[in-house]
């Protein structure tokens, strides 16, 4: 009886042992592959580097060839920007109109295209999505509008500061800024038009869609009226936004360490950059983690 | 895709449209679009919700061919 025992134990062993040399081959041949790939990837890689460096090394020689420049004029890099500024503040403000009325009138086109599609009698398949395609499109000008608006709301409102110091330039500023105001406000509501005429065409054609716009938690609302193929949609669209934003972040973080070594351009640009991209990341990460576990 | 599907057949048979079947499985018009034309392979849910409505196995409703 022992004998037995002991030969199956052994013949355990024996298959315990072969077992492991087969993992053990799977992980070496695997390390291997491994090695490969970064291998064939190296060279790309160094070649990215070397240019990066020449590209900088560039750029950090223009700018020093600005600042010499600026200061040969007589004029240092705050004084030439404040003078830009100020110089921006009509251009800031009719500009501002110009994109406001623009944008609003292309989100108009396409939402009255959308919604004349949908009431027409084409193919089924065709009509929801051009109609669809319609309606993205006029959600998506009129969140240009938005971010368009508030941009240059600010840059208007900035630039118009420096035109009050003297009491006849101070006239103008109220003025000019009561403008911006309005213009702003109403570029406001009618962005808000838009998004809901919008929304509410969408809920017209998908009985299932949920949420109003005028709801804090509109977003969350509608994420859960949409099936598995839209979720995996936003998916991908989410995706592809948070790689485009982090090239995006990082290009500009290069661009504005670079102008911080020349000049004086302050801590916030870089700052804010810093608390986007520690903000996109950290809640990409967040989020990866915990769907996994769903 | 691999994935082939008798969705406009048995939709056809049971005489419904698009927007009633997804209604009926829990699912958008484009949905159902998408896994008609073969550019969406649906969940396993999905695929058996919609065989339930047609009254038909998922494979009856879905075949699934290497490419």
């Amino acid at each position: 009886m022992k004998d037995n025992i002991k030969v199956n134990a052994e013949a355990l062993n024996e298959e315990d042992d072969a077992v492991k040399n087969i993992v053990s081959n799977e992980v070496k041949e695997r390390k291997a592959e491994i090695k490969q790939e970064d291998n064939k990837k190296i060279g790309q890689f160094i070649l990215i580097c070397v240019i990066s460096g020449i590209v900088g090394g560039i750029i950090g020689a223009a700018g020093i060839f600005i600042v010499v420049l600026l200061e040969r004029s007589g004029m240092s890099f705050v004084n030439f920007w404040n003078q830009l500024q100020k110089d921006f503040t009509v251009p800031a403000s009719i500009l501002m109109i110009v994109l406001d009325i623009l944008f609003f009138i292309i989100g108009l086109v396409y939402y009255s295209k959308g919604k004349k599609i949908w009431k027409s009698n084409i193919d089924e398949d065709e009509k929801y999505e051009t109609a669809d395609r319609n309606l993205s499109l006029s959600l998506m000008y009129s969140n240009i509008l938005y971010y368009v608006n508030f941009a240059f709301f600010g840059f208007a409102m900035y630039a118009s500061m420096s035109l009050s110091d003297s009491d006849e330039t101070s006239v103008l500023s109220s003025v000019l800024r009561l403008v911006i105001l309005v213009v702003f406000m109403a570029a406001l509501y009618a962005g808000l038009g838009i998004q809901k005429a919008c929304v509410n065409q969408t809920k017209l054609m998908n009985p299932e869609k949920k949420g109003s716009v005028y709801d804090m938690k509109f977003d969350k609302v509608w994420y859960e009226s949409c099936d598995e193929a839209e979720r995996m949609q936003i998916g991908i669209a989410g995706y592809k936004t948070v790689k485009t934003v982090n090239v995006t972040l990082l290009v500009l973080m290069v661009v504005f360490v670079c102008a911080a070594m020349f000049f004086e351009i302050g801590i916030l640009p870089i700052a804010v950059i810093a608390i986007i991209a520690f903000v996109a990341n950290i809640t990409y990460s967040i989020t990866a983690m915990n769907a996994g576990k769903q | 895709m691999p994935l082939y599907n008798k969705l406009k057949e048995l939709r056809a048979r049971k005489n419904i449209n698009q927007q009633e079947l997804g209604k009926l499985v829990g699912a958008s018009r484009q949905t159902i679009s998408l896994i008609e034309r073969g550019d969406y392979s649906p969940s396993v849910t999905l695929a058996i919700k919609i065989a339930k409505v047609f009254d038909v196995t998922v494979e009856e409703a879905f075949q699934y061919e290497e490419d």
